[in-house]
């Protein structure tokens, strides 16, 4: 190769020669690094512009080249237009350069862009880098490229086969469409918007579409993505190894050993007492921690010393001077306490009755509704299918006229027969 | 005769235009009169005004001598000055 003198710099689109510099080069003596910058209007050559970044102590050279693609969502692409801000454009391209050089060390740098028509599968940017060694040179490449993007004023226009052509907006630059639209309303309602969020979704610059602003105190969880992807896998494997538990209990390893034995039965029906419960169905309750009867502020309970205003007795402090005098006052009777209406009392003896319970009551008639409660959910617990599965009372006397309001209805073992018996003599006395 | 100059602080720019703003306006070049000492979005609204440009007034940043400008400069144009309409960069892939 003989020395040549190079254009480093060049041409500028308007056709004035504007060459800033000329370097005298010969080849033995390239030890200066170049840049070779220079926007071109005809078909670029990959190998001529890798030949020029190529240099004897160079071990690498890495290269990028763009081209045209012959589609965009769903549109078939018939060629891409290119224009650019020529003096604007070659004085970013060396600032990519500049910034290059400060962060890499690298030998010679080439950006080359095409302006005008550039057909499908054609190029029409080439950077090149070439360094002693690969590490920098594939990073400069990377880091030229997503700059060139950002900065260089260079537009492309995508015409299409068969629909309206359509000037591009790359998702690097901050003044493209939806990237303004999004501080718009961002604006607008930015008493709502934590300024955190928006620094979050402004930085989202990987995303094609326009992100939704959600108002601060409808999110529950913040977490990265990472961590909530784990919370939800462990909350998936805990829940299947629940259930895988509940299946091997069920269905597997019972002792019933007599029964495999007669039996080919792969599963088999097994009793497996439940908590809360007697039988083999899963009883659920409510255990209420915080509630009128826990803090004492029932109009009936022994801690409540105003019946009209119960919550006045939560702001009493001295509440146990008031009430262990109270307590001295009552008398063991029960019915001394009692001041509900007529007939509340034997209601309740009642129902005690017939709930089996015959132990000592409870003064006041919160605690013996709570009793009688709970002697209901241990009967439930006991045999459930008594209470849920009866909805009407089984057996309608037709000697009733008047309506009966239907409720839930036990009938021990001498009613029925009694019933039984009923009918069977009015069916006699019909076939007679 | 004297020359008087009208307005002494009013100076005469050149404005690009490009891509979309090129088709919405016409033309690729144009000249404009304009206050020297001016801020960023005056000279934004005089340019989007008189060259019809309003459906991308948004999403467009203004480059005066091979500079780009933001919201917070200040304007401090000299006759001849380049002003360029810059919509949102498009380069390769």
């Amino acid at each position: 190769m003989h020395s040549s003198k190079k254009n480093v710099y060049f041409r500028s689109y308007q056709e004035q020669p504007f060459l800033r510099l000329n370097l005298q080069v010969q080849e033995e003596q390239l030890s200066l690094a170049m840049d070779f910058v220079k926007i071109v209007n005809s078909k670029l050559s990959v190998e001529e512009i890798s030949n020029l970044v190529s240099s004897p102590s160079c071990g690498a050279i890495s290269l990028f080249v763009g081209t045209t693609r012959d589609n965009f969502e769903n549109k078939q692409v018939v060629h891409l237009e290119y224009e650019a801000y020529v003096p604007m454009a070659e004085k970013a391209m060396k600032k990519v350069c500049e910034d290059i050089r400060g962060k890499w060390q690298v030998e010679h740098i080439a950006i080359y862009h095409r302006l005008g028509i550039v057909p499908v599968m054609e190029a029409s940017l080439v950077i090149a880098l070439s360094s002693p060694h690969r590490a920098e040179s594939l990073q400069a490449v990377q880091y030229a490229i997503d700059t060139v993007k950002s900065s260089v004023p260079i537009w492309k226009k995508e015409v299409y086969a068969s629909e309206q052509a359509e000037w591009k907006e790359n998702t690097e630059c901050a003044w493209r469409t939806d990237r303004i639209l999004l501080n718009k309303i961002k604006v607008e309602s930015s008493e709502e918007i934590q300024e955190l969020e928006g620094e979050e979704e402004f930085k989202n610059q990987k995303s094609h579409s326009v992100t939704t602003v959600v108002p601060p105190h409808f999110i529950q969880i913040k977490a990265g993505s990472e961590e909530i992807a784990r919370r939800i896998n462990s909350f998936i494997e805990r829940k299947r190894e629940q259930v895988n538990l509940g299946n091997i209990q069920d269905f597997c390893y019972h002792d019933s050993a007599p029964a495999s034995d007669s039996s080919c039965a792969r599963v088999d029906a097994l009793l497996i007492a439940r908590k809360d419960s007697k039988s083999h169905l899963r009883v659920r309750r409510v255990l209420n921690t915080w509630g009128p009867q826990t803090r004492g502020i029932d109009p009936g309970s022994m801690g409540c010393t105003n019946p009209q205003d119960p919550v006045s007795t939560l702001f009493k402090q001295d509440v146990n001077d008031e009430s262990s005098k109270c307590l001295e006052d009552v008398k063991p009777d029960v019915k001394d306490g009692m001041t509900g209406p007529v007939g509340l009392e034997e209601r309740l003896n009642n129902a005690e009755c017939h709930l089996k319970m015959h132990g000592p009551m409870p003064r006041d008639i919160y605690s013996r509704l709570k009793q009688i409660e709970n002697r209901i959910l241990h009967l439930e617990g006991l045999s459930p299918e008594y209470f849920q599965f009866w909805v009407n009372a089984p057996f309608k006397e037709e000697s009733e006229v008047h309506y009966r309001p239907v409720r839930k209805r036990t009938y021990s073992t001498s009613e029925l027969e009694n019933k039984l018996c009923a009918l069977e003599y009015k069916i006699s006395m019909k076939g007679k | 005769m004297k020359y008087v100059m009208a307005d002494i602080s009013a100076v005469e720019i050149q404005v690009l235009f490009f891509a979309k703003a090129r088709e919405l306006c016409g033309k690729k070049e144009s000249q404009l009169l304009i206050p020297s000492a001016t801020s960023y979005d005056n000279l934004l609204d005089e340019i989007v005004q008189k060259f019809s440009l309003e459906p991308i007034r948004d999403n467009l940043i203004l480059a005066i001598n091979e500079e780009y400008a933001t919201s917070e400069s200040e304007v401090h144009l000299k006759e001849g000055d380049q002003v360029a309409v810059i919509p949102p960069l498009s380069g390769v892939d």
